[in-house]
C-alpha cells in the first residue's frame, strides 16, 4: 500500500532496477518512526541512569567515597541494575511479567483497553492530516461522543417511559448518538473552514473549549447523578454497554444495579479481564478507513485535495464536500474513541474525563504518517507506555514523567525527522511525506 | 537501497542488548538467592510470598514459581507493604499527595514497612495503579483524594481480603476493608479565619477557592468565613470559587480583584490554583494564609514568606501514619478516621517568618479557639446542604 502511495516517485526513477525497494516498501516508510523511537528510549535510558533517587542507591559519604565523582562511579552497576530494571518493570507493566505467567493476559488486556481510544482517535486525525487539514479538536469531539453516547445510554429509556429497551436497539443507538455528536462537532469546523476560510486550527481549539464546558455544565447539571458525591452520570443501561470479552461476574451494587455484559464470564483472577469490545471496532476501523482511502473515488479526492487543492478543483472535485467530509468523517471516529470509553469501560461519564487522548491522538498520527495500518502500532506502543508506567514506579522509582518525556522525545524526532537522518545516516525518502504543514499558509 | 537494510539490520543489532539484559534481569528475579544483596530481587521474592494467600486461583504454573521464591526468599515473610496512589500530580508537588507521602515515609522509618508508590498521571488510571498495587497483594492501598472513591471501593469488593484507605473520602455505610480518612476542614479554616480577622486592617478579607462542587472546598472556605466573623461581626468576606485545582494565573487574578476591592488578607483553599492566589498576593504585599498543609514549606519554599501568617492545615500525614499503624498492630478496621481539632489532625501552622507583624496574643488567642473547638465550646456551624 505504502508503495501505491510513493507510485508518482517510483517513476522517475523507472531506468534504474529496484527489486528491493518494493519488497521492503513499508520499511522504507517505518524506519525514521522506529530510529525515532529507539534513539528517544536510548535517550530516556541515560536520564533514568543519571536521575536515579538517592534511596535507591548508597548513599554519599566523604569518609568512604572520597570525592563525588568516587561515589557516583562507585554506583555505576546499581545505576545499570536500576535502569534496566525500570524498563524490564515497563515491559512487565504492559505485556505481563513472563516469569510468572498468570500476570501477561491482565497486562496485554489493560494495554488493549488504553490502545483503544487511540487507534480511533489516532485514525481520526490520521483522515485529517490526508486531506490536508490539521484536526486538533480530536479532543472536543470525544468529549461530545462520550456525552452523545452516555445520554442516549443511560437515559433513552426514560425518553419512552419503559424501563428498559432491548440489547439490539439501545447499543446501536448508544454508538450511533457518539457517533453523531462527535462528527456534527467536526462538521462545524469543517463547514467554517470551507465556506468561511476559517483555519480549522483555531476553530477547533475553540471548539475543545466548549466541549469542555458543556459537558461540565450537564454533568453538573442535568445529568448529574444526584445520588453519587463524585460529579458524574448515572451508570448506563446494562443494554446499551459494549460486551467485554472476558471477565468475572460483577457485584451489581457497585454499578448502580446494573449488570454489564461480557461474552465469557471466568472465575479466574488471571482471566478478569477490563477488555472490551471497542478494540474491535477499532480494528473495523482500520480497516475501513484502509479501504476507503486506497480503494474508493471518495479516499483518492481526499487525498488530492490535500496534496493540491488546485488540481483537485480542476478535476471536478467538490472542494467543499471533500472538506466538511474529511472532518465530518475525523469527528465520527473521535466520537467514537469517546463513546467506546463511555460505554465499553467506565459505564459512566465524569467530569474528570477529559485525559488529554484528543492531543495524544495527534502525536499518534504523526508517528504512524497518516497510514491507517500503521496507526495501530503507534498507538499499541503510546498504550503500553502509559500501562507500563505504574509497574516501573513501583519497580524503580522513577517519576512517572520519564513517560512523558520519551513520548515528547519520539514526537521531536519524528516532527524534525532529519535529525534521525542524520544520526543514522538515512538518506531522504521520497514521497510518502505529510501534507498537513500546507494548510497552514493559507 | 541497501543501506535502509543495513540500516534496519543495524537497529536489529543495537536492539540486541537490550533484550539479552532483559533476559539476565527475569533470570535475577527467579533466582533471588543468587543475588541476596539487591534490594529489588528481595522484594520480588517477598511480593510473590503473599501470592498463594492473595490469589488461590492463580494458575498451577504461577503458584509454582511463587513457591518456589518463597523457599529461597526465606526471612522476609512478616514485611507489611504498603502502596499509595497518589491523585493526579507528585510525591512532591506540595498537595495532599505529598503530605500522604510523607506519612507514609515516617511509617516507613518508625514502623519499618515496606512502601511504594505510583503517581497518577490521567484519572482514568487510578483503577489501573490501584490494582497494580492489589494484584500482588499489598497489605494496604492507600488512594489519595476524593475522586478515586468509586475506584477504591471496587478494588475493595475485588480483593475483599486486603485493605484500603483513602484521604478526603468516607463511604456511606462504611465498607469493611476500606478506611475513609476524612478532616473537619471547617475547624481548620476556622481558625485561619480568625487570624484573618486579627490582622485586617480595613475589615475586608478574600478567598480564593478551588472547585465549589468539592466538599473540602467549601468546608475550608465557609470556616474561614465563620472564623473571621466569630472575631469580628462586621468583617467582610469576599468568595471566589475558580473551577480548577491546577490554574494558578486565575488564582492569581482573582487575588488582585480582591486585593482591589480592598481586601488584606488572601487566604487560597484550592491545590495549585489556590497557591497561586496567595503567592499572588504575597506579591502584592498583602498577608496570605495557606492551606492543606504548611504552605511556608511547599508554596514558599521555607521563605522568606514575611507575609504568610499561617496555614489551615490537615494532618493527612498523621492520618496516613496512623492508618498504617492500625495495619502494623493488627488493629485495622473499616469506616471513617475522622481528623478534628480534638484528635490533632487539623491545626494551624506556625506564623514563621511573619510572627512580628502580627498581634503579640495572636498565638494565645487561636490556641484557645483551638482549645474550644476540640471541647466543643465553640462550633464553626458549617454544614454542607
Amino acid at each position: 500500500m505504502a508503495n501505491e502511495q510513493q507510485a508518482p516517485a517510483e517513476t522517475k526513477k523507472t531506468t534504474e532496477p529496484q527489486p528491493s525497494k518494493r519488497r521492503f516498501g513499508w520499511l522504507n516508510e517505518a524506519i525514521v518512526p522506529l530510529l525515532a523511537i529507539l534513539t528517544a528510549v536510548l535517550i530516556g535510558a541515560v536520564i533514568v541512569f543519571v536521575s536515579i533517587p538517592g534511596n535507591k542507591l548508597p548513599t554519599f559519604d566523604l569518609n568512604i567515597y572520597g570525592s563525588r565523582s568516587d561515589w557516583f562511579f562507585s554506583t555505576i552497576p546499581e545505576r545499570l541494575r536500576v535502569t534496566l530494571s525500570a524498563f524490564t518493570g515497563l515491559f512487565s507493566g504492559a505485556f505481563g511479567d513472563w516469569t510468572k505467567p498468570s500476570t501477561i493476559p491482565v497486562a496485554i488486556s489493560n494495554t488493549l483497553v488504553e490502545s483503544t481510544p487511540y487507534i480511533l482517535a489516532g485514525l481520526a486525525v490520521a483522515v485529517t492530516f490526508k486531506a490536508g487539514l490539521f484536526n486538533v479538536g480530536a479532543e472536543g469531539q470525544l468529549l461530545m461522543g462520550a456525552l452523545g453516547s452516555v445520554a442516549v445510554a443511560a437515559f433513552m429509556p426514560q425518553w419512552f417511559g419503559v424501563a428498559s429497551l432491548p440489547a439490539i436497539i439501545h447499543l446501536p443507538a448508544a454508538l450511533l448518538a457518539g457517533v453523531i455528536a462527535g462528527g456534527l462537532w467536526g462538521i462545524i469546523p469543517g463547514y467554517l473552514r470551507a465556506k468561511t476560510g476559517a483555519h480549522e486550527v483555531i476553530t477547533t481549539i475553540m471548539l475543545n473549549y466548549i466541549a469542555l464546558q458543556v459537558m461540565d455544565y450537564l454533568i453538573n447539571g442535568v445529568m448529574k447523578d444526584k445520588s453519587a458525591t463524585l460529579q458524574r452520570t448515572p451508570f448506563i443501561h446494562e443494554n446499551a454497554a459494549l460486551p467485554r470479552i472476558i471477565s468475572k461476574a460483577t457485584d451489581p451494587s457497585l454499578t448502580g444495579g446494573q449488570a454489564y455484559p461480557r461474552l465469557f464470564t471466568t472465575t479466574s483472577s488471571t482471566w478478569d479481564l477490563r477488555i472490551h469490545m471497542g478494540i474491535v471496532l477499532a480494528f473495523l476501523m482500520v480497516g475501513f478507513i484502509w479501504w476507503l482511502m486506497n480503494r474508493t473515488p471518495k479516499g483518492f479526492e481526499i487525498k488530492t485535495v490535500g496534496e493540491n487543492p488546485e488540481a483537485a478543483r480542476y478535476a471536478g472535485m467538490s472542494i467543499t464536500g471533500t472538506v466538511v467530509g474529511a472532518m465530518g468523517l475525523s469527528g465520527a471516529l473521535a466520537g467514537l474513541a469517546g463513546t467506546s470509553q463511555v460505554i465499553g469501560l467506565e459505564y459512566n461519564l465524569k467530569a474528570v474525563f477529559s485525559s488529554g487522548l484528543g492531543f495524544d491522538s495527534l502525536a499518534i498520527a504523526l508517528l504512524a504518517k497518516s497510514n491507517p495500518i500503521a496507526i495501530v502500532p503507534a498507538a499499541l506502543f503510546w498504550g503500553a507506555l502509559r500501562t507500563g508506567a505504574g509497574a516501573m514506579q513501583v519497580n524503580t522509582g522513577i517519576s512517572i514523567n520519564l513517560i512523558q518525556i520519551i513520548q515528547a522525545l519520539v514526537i521531536m524526532f519524528i516532527a524534525a525527522d532529519q535529525i534521525v537522518r542524520w544520526i543514522y545516516r538515512i538518506k531522504q525518502a521520497e514521497g510518502g511525506k505529510i501534507t498537513f504543514n500546507r494548510s497552514w499558509g493559507k | 537501497m541497501n543501506k535502509r537494510i543495513i540500516a534496519f539490520m543495524m537497529l536489529l543489532v543495537l536492539m540486541v542488548p537490550v533484550l539479552a539484559a532483559c533476559g539476565t534481569e527475569t533470570a535475577a528475579t527467579t533466582a533471588p538467592a543468587a543475588t541476596a544483596t539487591s534490594a529489588e530481587a528481595a522484594a520480588t521474592a517477598t511480593s510473590a510470598e503473599t501470592m498463594p494467600t492473595a490469589a488461590t486461583e492463580a494458575t498451577a504454573a504461577a503458584t509454582t514459581v511463587a513457591t518456589a521464591e518463597a523457599t529461597t526468599g526465606g526471612g522476609a515473610t512478616s514485611e507489611i507493604k504498603i502502596g499509595l496512589v497518589t491523585d493526579v500530580g507528585k510525591v512532591d508537588d506540595g498537595t495532599f499527595n505529598q503530605f500522604a507521602f510523607e506519612g507514609l515515609k515516617r511509617a516507613e522509618t518508625e514502623l519499618g514497612v515496606k512502601i511504594d508508590y505510583i503517581e497518577t498521571i490521567d484519572p482514568k488510571d487510578y483503577e489501573k495503579n490501584i490494582e497494580q498495587f492489589a494484584s500482588q497483594g499489598y497489605d494496604l492501598i492507600i488512594g489519595v483524594g476524593f475522586l478515586m472513591g468509586d475506584a477504591i471501593k471496587a478494588a475493595a469488593a475485588k480483593y475483599p481480603d486486603l485493605k484500603f484507605a483513602i484521604v478526603d473520602f468516607a463511604y456511606e455505610p462504611a465498607l469493611a476493608n476500606v478506611k475513609g480518612l476524612v478532616f473537619s476542614e471547617d475547624e481548620s479554616a476556622f481558625i485561619g479565619g480568625a487570624l484573618a480577622a486579627m490582622v485586617s486592617k480595613t475589615g475586608k478579607i478574600g478567598a480564593v477557592g478551588g472547585k465549589e462542587q468539592v466538599p473540602a472546598v467549601k468546608k475550608f472556605v465557609l470556616g474561614y468565613e465563620a472564623g473571621a466573623k466569630y472575631v469580628n461581626p462586621d468583617i467582610q468576606v469576599m468568595t471566589v470559587y475558580i473551577d480548577s485545582f491546577t490554574d494558578p494565573t486565575a488564582g492569581g487574578e482573582a487575588a488582585k480583584t480582591q486585593i482591589t476591592e480592598g481586601a488584606d488578607v488572601i487566604f487560597g483553599a484550592g491545590g495549585q490554583t489556590g497557591s497561586g492566589a496567595i503567592k499572588t498576593a504575597a506579591d502584592n504585599d498583602v498577608f496570605v494564609i495557606g492551606v492543606d498543609q504548611d504552605e511556608y514549606n511547599t508554596t514558599f519554599k521555607k521563605g522568606p514568606a514575611p507575609k504568610l501568617i499561617t496555614s489551615a492545615m490537615k494532618r493527612v500525614d498523621n492520618a496516613v501514619f496512623e492508618v498504617v499503624k492500625e495495619v502494623v498492630d493488627g488493629k485495622f478496621e473499616g469506616g471513617v478516621y475522622f481528623g478534628n481539632a480534638a484528635n490533632g489532625g487539623i491545626d494551624y501552622a506556625p506564623f514563621h517568618d511573619a510572627e512580628s507583624a502580627l498581634p503579640a496574643d495572636a498565638k494565645a488567642k487561636l490556641d484557645e479557639i483551638k482549645k474550644g473547638l476540640a471541647d466543643g465550646t465553640i462550633k464553626t456551624g458549617v454544614t454542607l446542604n
